[in-house]
């Protein structure tokens, strides 16, 4: 009973064992397919690394904020050439209509300032017109 | 022959009216037409007058505002620096470290 009992506590340590050696065997495999490099960096250059990196990003950060006021400027002054276009537009629909308003006035002097249309024309016509009257219809003063 | 003068006289007054009414109708119409004409004219130069005013009143607050914008261009500007060293640092730790 013990010599059985004792050879079936050896096969369970060969058992074991075999499982361990084929656990280290896979381990050393897999260690070696899938090992990485550990590269070693001296702070100070990794400070210097990363103080570049931070002024890059803050400079990046300060030159979208450029970009962006450039392209807001760039806006505002097409909208002045666009005002500008419009007050010229409306300065020259005023010469148009100042040109217009010269001619009309043109046209009623033309019509308004005849030789016959003058005052002194008026009276003169009135007392010669007037006299043949006077003349015509034979009115004389009593005698 | 008195009489006959008076009768030339008498008609060449009529007629004379008749076409003085007819001239004064007409010139009051021509007049009218002028006027309304000389209306319709300063009524469309004062529209233009008030757009132009109203236009220039933007014009005003765009030049505002393009000023406001120079003046934060400057400003901004005055904190762009060189990034020629930073560059230079990432490159060479680049270089160094990154595996081809």
């Amino acid at each position: 009973m013990l010599k059985k009992q004792l050879t079936v506590s050896r096969k369970n340590i060969e058992k074991n064992n075999m499982k361990r050696i084929l656990l280290m065997l896979l381990m050393t495999v897999t260690l070696n397919c899938y090992s990485q490099e550990i590269i070693e960096i001296p702070q100070e250059e990794l400070n210097e690394f990363f103080l570049a990196i931070d002024t890059l990003k803050e400079q990046d950060s300060i030159k979208t904020t450029l970009i962006y006021d450039l392209e807001s400027q760039i806006r505002n002054y097409e909208m002045l050439s666009k005002q500008d276009s419009i007050i010229l537009n409306y300065r020259l629909q005023q010469v148009k209509i100042l040109n217009e308003q010269i001619q009309l006035y043109d046209d009623r002097l033309k019509v308004v300032d005849k030789w016959y249309k003058k005052p002194w024309v008026g009276v003169v016509g009135g007392v010669v017109g007037t006299l043949i009257t006077i003349h015509v219809i034979d009115y004389s003063l009593p005698r | 022959m008195k009489t006959i003068w008076k009768v030339i006289l008498g008609i060449g007054g009529a007629i004379a009216g008749i076409l003085a009414i007819f001239a004064s109708t007409k010139q009051s119409q021509s007049k009218k037409e002028f006027s309304r004409r000389v209306k319709a004219n300063e009524d469309k130069l004062d529209f233009i007058t008030k757009s132009v005013d109203k236009v220039k009143k933007e014009k005003a607050v765009t030049k505002s505002n393009i000023k406001k914008t120079s003046a934060k261009i400057k400003t901004t500007k005055s904190k762009v620096k060189s990034t020629k060293d930073a560059k230079k640092t990432v490159d060479s730790f680049e270089k160094k470290y990154r595996k081809k």
